[in-house]
């Protein structure tokens, strides 16, 4: 903030709090307070930084040093362009963020081009939804199931359209089901809009996927080599770290053959599996893919 | 807090204006806010304020205090201290702004500091919605791209194995972070290692150690989803009509190759018949590989026996 306020002498403090955050003037008064008792040794008049607030607007005097803004941390940099280049990847971008993440990487990385990219494709059952969303228009859809596979009708008042983990997502209220769920956008086949309209409260939407273990889940545990523990980011497990870097995992799923599934597509990574339902769901699975075989 | 931040906005101003490496000790005797009484406690604070400085994104180096090398001193090299003013307009501030707010690593938003070192930007009038989780850690990934534009080695275990590369980029795909870096004894080919199949991971401290060839360009790197993997090849799998669909939306240069009333055969590109095998799992035993003839006998081989390929 200071850098700031030095290059921009007597700035309305209503404008300092807004551009930086504060919840109120008091506030940034308090912060303002601080830098007042600091500068340079002596500490007398002269070496500590001057700071006045005259008529709602704000001075800093004796503090050259700060003038100049502090560079950005490695992940405070990255964090800031990735942002800025998936919102480009996306159609929600406004014009004038292509010159900003541009200005942004002349400073950043300016011998380096192109250092960071992120690939975020949107495919065109995203913009469909976005609209029906913007509209509020309820949806009709076929769903592919991802832990069934099947396939089923549904009515869905959407609230929001977002990517997590590689994936298109579409959160909202299935009128089938009487209450909220999250779909898969890769796995909705025939979107169409139907008539009527629904309200949305934005507070509440929900934006992530948090699965929430219940008490009828079916639970699995087993090990787990090294080179897989990644699987603990994409799937909610408990991880108790073993010796050589195993692990012992621990899996709530709502549906065996969804823990069935992850067993077997890390084959050889896990070991010493346990919960009869999702050995017998497992093995049945096998046998069922091997028969096509 | 308010005498933390009171000291370490006295030590900042010291450092930044003394110009020369300056001792703990001096520091100590000069500085306002380190009255500690004891060697211990005031060894305690300043690495305390250390850490904190250096977190903030502040240089803080070590370096002789004079010619002959006997004694180190803190400096804050002026050069790297401060970012060249990118000449952001508000609205482009706003625009940033707005994008941190709708992007998210791992579930945790993106910290708004950045926006205030860059000058702040006006709140948007109305709240963004969550457009994106990038996933992983960004401390994780902020140490990769500082090495990335450091132009420093970055050592890691990778399927076991150590590795010790040059980092040339990073590019989030498919939902995964991947490091572009050849290995430092090959400078060809230029993997893609994933991020958080990444153990281990350290950056080496020395600088410019290594040039990027100028036609390199990150976005165009990476080709495969996996390091090590072959050329491109394709394979033609039988899904049930009613996956079909899916499985073609999911794998971009997929098409349709005929169908009849065992289902849809379909023609995907391959990059690695590994990640091919954990795909086609994911639709159970409504998908069949057909061809090539080697794939589908690995396929078979990996469900019976559970072993990796």
């Amino acid at each position: 903030m200071l850098p700031w306020i030095i290059e921009h002498e007597g700035a309305p403090t209503d404008d300092v709090v807004e551009r930086f955050g504060y919840a109120n003037t008091a506030e940034l008064v308090k912060d303002l307070h601080l830098v007042f008792m600091t500068g340079l040794p002596g500490y007398g008049p002269g070496d500590l930084i001057d700071v006045d607030i005259f008529d709602d607007e704000v001075f800093v005097d004796a503090a050259d040093y700060f003038a100049r803004p502090l560079r950005l941390t490695p992940p405070e940099a990255l964090g800031l362009l990735a942002a800025g280049l998936t919102m480009l990847e996306s159609d929600q971008a406004p014009a004038i963020l292509g010159s900003a993440v541009d200005k942004l990487i002349a400073v950043v990385a300016p011998d380096t081009e192109d250092v960071v990219a992120v690939d975020v494709p949107t495919p065109p059952h995203v913009r469909l939804l976005r609209e029906a969303i913007a509209e509020r228009s309820p949806i009709h859809m076929t769903y592919v199931g991802l832990a069934s596979n099947l396939r089923t009708q549904r009515i869905v008042e959407g609230h929001s359209v977002f990517f997590n983990l590689g994936n298109w997502y579409l959160s909202g209220f299935c009128r089938r089901a009487g209450a909220s769920r999250v779909f898969r956008v890769d796995r909705i086949d025939d979107i169409e809009t139907i008539g009527g309209t629904y309200d949305l409260d934005e507070s509440g939407i929900q934006a992530m996927i948090q699965y929430q273990p219940t008490e009828s889940d079916v639970r699995t545990s087993f090990t787990l080599s090294p080179q897989s523990s990644w699987v603990g980011e994409y799937y909610p497990l408990e991880l108790e770290e073993l010796d050589d870097g195993f692990w012992r995992v621990t899996m709530s799923v709502s549906d065996p053959l969804v823990a069935a599934r992850l067993l077997l597509q890390l084959g050889d990574q896990v070991s010493n599996i346990e919960g009869e339902e999702v050995i017998e769901t497992l093995e049945s699975l096998r046998e069922r893919i091997l028969a096509r075989y | 807090m308010h005498k933390v931040i009171e000291r370490i906005l006295n030590l900042l101003a010291f450092l930044l204006t003394v110009g020369r490496p300056v001792t703990a000790d001096e520091i100590r005797n000069t500085v306002q806010g380190y009255g500690q009484t004891t060697d211990a406690a005031f060894r305690r604070t300043f690495e305390r304020d250390k850490d904190l400085l250096r977190s903030l994104g502040v240089p803080l180096e070590l370096q002789h205090t004079d010619i002959w090398e006997v004694e180190l001193g803190y400096v804050v090299p002026s050069e790297r201290y401060a970012i060249d003013d990118p000449g952001l307009t508000d609205e482009e501030r706003s625009a940033l702004l707005v994008a941190a707010q709708a992007v998210r690593f791992g579930g945790q938003p993106t910290e708004l500091g950045a926006i205030f070192k860059l000058g702040g930007a006006a709140q948007p009038t109305q709240t963004g919605t969550v457009l994106a989780d990038l996933g992983h850690d960004l401390d994780v990934l902020g140490a990769l791209y500082g090495a990335v534009t450091d132009r420093s080695i970055v050592t890691f275990a990778y399927k076991g194995i150590p590795r010790r590369v040059h980092p040339y980029g990073l590019l989030h795909r498919r939902g995964h972070w991947y490091l572009a870096a050849p290995e430092t004894s090959a400078p060809d080919p230029v993997k893609a290692f994933r991020v958080d199949r990444m153990e281990d991971i350290a950056v080496e401290e020395d600088t410019d150690v290594f040039d990027r060839p100028e036609s390199f360009a990150t976005s165009r790197s990476i080709s495969t989803d996996a390091p090590d993997a072959g050329p491109e090849s394709t394979a033609q799998i039988r899904f049930d009509s009613d996956v079909a669909q899916v499985a073609i939306r999911q794998i971009p240069g997929s098409r349709r190759l005929s169908e009849d009333n065992t289902g849809i055969l379909v023609e995907v590109p391959v990059s690695s018949e590994r990640g091919l095998i954990g795909w086609v799992l994911s639709f159970d035993d409504r998908a069949v590989i057909e061809h090539p003839a080697q794939t589908r006998a690995a396929f078979a081989a990996f469900v019976r026996d559970g072993h990796d390929v």
